[in-house]
């Protein structure tokens, strides 16, 4: 077949429509609102998280702690009297999208905290209007040590292990293995960057004996991984070292089985990042045996706190919560002992109260480091093993890498700030 | 590289070729017959890929997976010819930014759709056993799953040819091609031309999404991954023309593949890069007709 007639003009609006396809008219798809400005003696707080595309699963993990959370101090009293109202919001993972909606909260609706940013161009947005207003901003799920080092401001405060905790927590675990010889692999953006970088760095000098024969970034997102797979064969590292995560993970790991860079015999060790939701999908197809790390399986974790929310959020949900949900229910823990210690929503008051406070999370009790508000929580390590308790596979033989271990010196966040 | 890694490279493209092709050629059967620039493309890949999700998870065996591929093609030609008759047979005769911003409200729906109807958390679904092996090369090592795509592709590529060429249905989508108005002299069914060619272009899209799901996860988002891709290899190829869709197809996979291992930083410009050149050279693409 081919076609007689002009095809130019055409091609003209198909590579229009291409550019309009790439760029970010999605944005406009729906932000959902459950706003209300609440009785008298109410308060409100704003989850603005990604409900929408493929991190959907993140913001409706979060949307699911969050709303328990709140419904629990609700049915106990509220705070300070005060019935506290949750407005949620799907900020697309678009930093200007959050913007907007930030900004009408607060001027608005008075919010007192918010949570929710998935995305760090997306905290990193709404960090600048919540230094300006003065609102207390939990972080829970993304976690560039921008937030919390460079960019700090009083009112930012994070419950997430951040990419360099991460990075070189991983470097210590990897450090007790025989191996030396690593390809890395991660999503091109800035987590994938900056986690690869620490644990490349940290690794090298605990142990300056290993090799590094590879680095890759596929597009976050990516569908095809062949190829990155032919060029960790072609290196026969011992161990593949991978920031992938969630449905890129789960892409790579069926493209790398089907060709035996995983689960053969002869495969490199894996050495990945494994949260709850990925495990659960991944279901009796997980790469049994593979090291994982992972930010709080709740499966990881004993403490008396943990149990109670695991059976509070399965009661309400059918599920058991993911990692991200871990995490967003201490946010709201910790905000919510901050409120009760400053004895005022007061934003100035709340985070003055918060920082250098110890609070019983779920995940045990954590302490909020004065210089950069970051919570000094531990990198879960183990590998991978069939659990029928669970449902799914767990971590056997788990190590916490606390945070102490891992967490920049204050003269290192001072160093890090005066340079850049 | 050695020759091992060389082949497996080369395989890796023209599997991800394949899938392209597959995407590309019903893009561009549906412009070249219905001068139609359907945005909506990726989200009918997208619902076959949802659709296969469940249909593979239900059906275990080996020609249950067979059934579920070709049932999930299916359904997804019919939701296009239901597009076709209820949205897009209004537009034929507008301006094309109308049908840019129809075809668009349709991703929009289409998205809200399938995440009200399957949620927002990613999926996954297995292979059967078949399917699921690789074949060593040296140290390296091709799965069979990307034999498998490539023998779908092939096979769909020579039926296509046969339905254009060699049938009745294909007199009349090259006649439309050429000349529409012409056709309606000549007494054929317009319309009823019209939305059967849009049935196949969307069967196809279904295919590519239902032939692609166990071998990647499927999640929202993978519309607009694709049909940026498709895009630029039918225009690579040539819009309207099938053999533009193939050859762009490969031309896009090969680079793709190859410039992940060469130079990996650039990898997401290749495409963009290999479109821009073919743009400024042959404006019309590979196959198309030049402006007369």
């Amino acid at each position: 077949m081919s076609p007689t007639r002009s095809t130019r003009g055409f091609t003209r609006w198909a590579v229009i429509s291409t550019a309009l396809v790439l760029g970010p008219v999605l944005a406009a798809c729906g932000s959902s609102s459950a706003t209300s400005s609440g009785p008298k003696g109410s308060v409100n707080v704003a989850l603005n998280t990604t409900l929408s595309g493929s991190f959907g699963f993140f913001g409706l993990a979060n949307q699911n702690a969050v709303t328990l959370a709140i419904d629990q101090i609700n049915r106990s009293g509220g705070l300070l009297g005060k019935t506290v109202n949750v407005e949620i919001k799907d900020d697309t993972a678009k930093p200007d999208v959050a913007s907007d909606e930030t900004r009408t909260e607060i001027l608005n609706d008075n919010i007192v905290a918010l949570f929710g940013p998935v995305s760090s161009s997306v905290a990193l947005a709404e960090q600048t209007l919540i230094g300006r207003y003065k609102i207390p901003f939990m972080l829970h799920t993304s976690n560039t040590d921008k937030l919390t080092v460079q960019d700090f401001n009083n009112y930012t405060f994070s419950v997430v292990p951040n990419t360099g905790m991460e990075g070189r927590a991983n470097a210590i675990a990897a450090a007790k293995l025989p191996y030396t010889s690593y390809y890395l692999i991660g999503p091109d953006y800035e987590f994938g960057h900056s986690q690869l970088a620490e644990f490349k760095a940290e690794l090298q000098k605990l142990r300056p004996d290993i090799t590094f024969v590879g680095e890759d970034y596929p597009k976050l997102g990516a569908t095809d991984f062949s190829t990155y797979i032919s060029k960790i064969q072609a290196a026969q590292p011992q161990v593949i070292y991978s920031a992938e995560f969630a449905g890129d993970l789960i892409t790579f790991l069926t493209q790398a089985k089907s060709t035996g860079l995983v689960g053969a015999a002869t495969s490199p060790k894996l050495m990945d990042l494994f949260d709850v939701d990925t495990l659960r999908n991944l279901g009796a197809n997980a790469p049994t045996g593979a090291y994982a790390y992972g930010r709080a399986p709740f499966f990881a974790i004993d403490t008396p706190a943990m149990r109670t929310f695991v059976s509070a959020f399965k009661a309400r949900y059918n599920i058991a919560p993911s990692d991200w949900a871990v995490m967003a229910y201490d946010a709201v823990t910790l905000w919510a002992d901050g409120v009760k210690k400053a004895g005022s929503f007061d934003g100035t008051a709340v985070s003055n109260a918060m920082s250098g406070m110890t609070f019983n999370s779920t995940r045990g009790p954590l302490t909020v480091r004065s210089i950069d508000h970051q919570v000094n929580c531990s990198e879960y390590e183990g590998a991978l093993q069939a659990d029928p308790t669970v449902g799914f596979d767990s971590f056997a033989g788990v190590t916490a890498i606390p945070g102490s271990q891992v967490l920049l010196t204050p003269d290192q966040v001072t160093a890090a700030r005066s340079a850049g | 590289m050695t020759p091992a890694t060389f082949l497996t490279i080369l395989i890796s493209g023209l599997s991800g070729a394949a899938l392209l092709f597959l995407v590309g050629a019903g893009l561009s059967l549906v412009f070249g017959a219905l001068r139609l620039i359907n945005m909506a493309h990726g989200s009918l890949y997208m619902v076959g890929a949802f659709i296969a999700v469940v249909l593979i998870g239900a059906l275990t065996s080996a020609f249950g997976f067979a059934a579920a591929i070709v049932l999930a093609s299916v359904a997804v030609g019919a939701l296009g010819g239901l597009i076709e008759v209820a949205v897009l047979r209004r537009l034929y005769k507008r301006d094309h930014l109308m049908q840019l911003v129809a075809t668009f409200a349709l991703i929009l729906i289409i998205d809200g759709l399938v995440r009200v109807i399957f949620g927002t958390n990613f999926h996954r679904v297995s292979a059967p056993a078949a399917l699921t092996g690789s074949i060593g090369i040296g140290n390296s090592s091709i799965s069979v799953y990307q034999l498998f795509l490539m023998a779908v592709a092939g096979t769909v590529a020579g039926l296509l040819w046969v339905l254009v060429f060699r049938t009745r249905l294909g007199r009349s989508i090259r006649a439309a091609v050429a000349d529409p108005e012409l056709l309606r002299l000549a007494g054929v069914n317009v319309p009823l031309l019209f939305t059967t060619v849009f049935v196949i272009g969307a069967l196809l899209a279904g295919l590519a999404g239902a032939v692609i799901a166990p071998y990647q996860t499927v999640s929202l988002g993978i519309d607009v991954d694709i049909v940026v891709e498709a895009f630029a290899v039918t225009i690579i190829g040539g819009l309207g023309s099938l053999r533009g869709a193939f050859l762009g197809a490969i031309v896009v996979g090969l680079v793709q593949s190859f410039g992940i291992y060469a130079a990996p930083q650039y990898a997401q410009a290749f495409i963009f890069g290999v479109m821009a050149i073919v743009l400024i050279v042959r404006p019309s693409g590979f196959f198309g007709q030049p402006e007369r």
